[in-house]
């Protein structure tokens, strides 16, 4: 069984606190913009491997903020000792989903990534010292758990099973062969960071003025 | 031979991160600067955070998050860990342009080439280090004896006015004192 990728993105977007900062790659940046826009989204692109890192960095600078990760399976294998860097450093506002979906260039190649629907990340992370970690494939247990999910203290990995929206895109091929990638596809993780400092300045800066006040 | 004439003590590293305000060192420890790793570990900086990683990738990231979080960390890796971690500092450094310090050492640089310019060593991973930073346009400063150590606060400077990485090259097995 499995959950449509946007599905899920909209029971966490329910969820999101103005506060928190998402760092997003792959199939989960697709529908996050939409969903739930804000100056403290981050992608990770084009960076396979990097969101874990990422988000670690983000979460031990500010502690003050949860930091959720959606990252994917392929990119998470790609750093798959990232789970033991977060684990590593114990950042209790560290909520990390791994979309599975089992392929590469979900819904234009739908290629299998190694060992597509055999591996447990849930399993792995709680191995190498996550403190929870949940696996979903149905949406009612994942809309039943996300409130705890998130407020409890983490780091957390959370893997679901999610199915490759092949309506989204359409397959790749002669007729309707992949896209030139554009300049801002490359420059983009550059200016959101830019863009998620300035916001946590002006959020510090509000944050002084306000405890002046008081 | 000994690598000591062209040592940069650890303590004089230290000092120099001190002077850079750094608060976070990133690292997949480097076997040249093992004095300076020892250093951190026995806490001659207890106010800076030590971050042990799995990949020189995630130390490339993980310093991006931080820095973008508002902290000042420094990567710590070895050559053979900037090679490693190449897709990953073009990613934060020349596309997204996100200022990085990085603090490379020399791994497997023979002492007979110490005091010559290390793009003549005899080994492949030695003399191409600096040839692929050319390639990559980052620029690097050289630390080949415990007088360049300043080159660190240079470097800093550089990597945040150009808003990019700057790579500083540890030559030699950095000294115990």
């Amino acid at each position: 069984m499995s959950i449509p990728s946007r599905t899920v993105g909209e029971v966490i977007a329910r969820r999101r606190e103005a506060n928190d900062i998402i760092v997003s790659t792959m199939s989960a940046m697709r529908w996050l913009y939409e969903l739930s826009p804000s100056p403290l989204n981050l992608a990770c692109v084009p960076l396979m491997g990097g969101a874990a890192g990422l988000g670690l960095g983000l979460a031990l600078a500010r502690p003050d903020r949860r930091v959720l990760v959606l990252d994917g399976d392929g990119s998470l294998l790609m750093q798959l000792g990232s789970l033991a860097t977060v684990a590593g450093q114990e950042p209790s506002n560290f909520i990390h989903f791994v979309f599975d979906n089992g392929v590469w260039f979900e819904g234009g190649a739908d290629l299998k990534i190694p060992a597509a629907g055999k591996i447990d990340f849930a399993a792995i992370a709680l191995a190498t010292g996550y403190h929870k970690a949940h696996r979903y494939s149905t949406l009612t247990s994942l809309e039943t758990d996300m409130e705890t999910l998130l407020q409890q203290p983490g780091p957390t990995l959370i893997h679901i099973d999610v199915d490759d929206s092949r309506s989204e895109r359409g397959p790749w091929s002669r007729d309707n062969p992949q896209g030139e990638i554009p300049d801002s596809q490359l420059t983009r993780m550059g200016d959101e960071a830019r863009t998620v400092m300035q916001a946590l300045r002006e959020y510090d800066a509000d944050d002084v003025t306000h405890s002046k006040e008081i | 031979m000994s690598s000591d004439k062209f040592a940069v003590p650890a303590s004089e590293i230290l000092r120099q991160l001190e002077l850079c305000q750094i608060t976070d060192v990133v690292t997949v420890p480097d076997y040249v600067q093992i004095s300076v790793h020892r250093s951190l570990a026995e806490g001659k900086m207890p106010d800076t955070r030590v971050i042990q990683c799995s990949t020189e990738n995630e130390v490339i990231t993980v310093a991006a998050g931080l820095y973008i979080g508002g902290r000042r960390p420094i990567a710590i890796m070895q050559n053979q860990g900037m090679y490693a971690s190449l897709n990953a500092l073009r990613a934060v450094g020349l596309d997204a342009r996100l200022p990085l310090l990085l603090l490379v050492g020399q791994f497997a640089r023979e002492f007979s080439n110490l005091g010559h310019d290390p793009k003549t060593s005899s080994r492949a991973l030695v003399r191409n280090t600096e040839r692929l930073l050319d390639a990559l346009e980052v620029p690097y400063f050289r630390l080949e004896s415990a007088t360049d150590a300043p080159l660190i606060s240079k470097a800093q400077e550089l990597c945040l006015e150009r808003e990019g990485p700057v790579v500083v090259l540890v030559g030699a097995h950095t000294g115990w004192d």
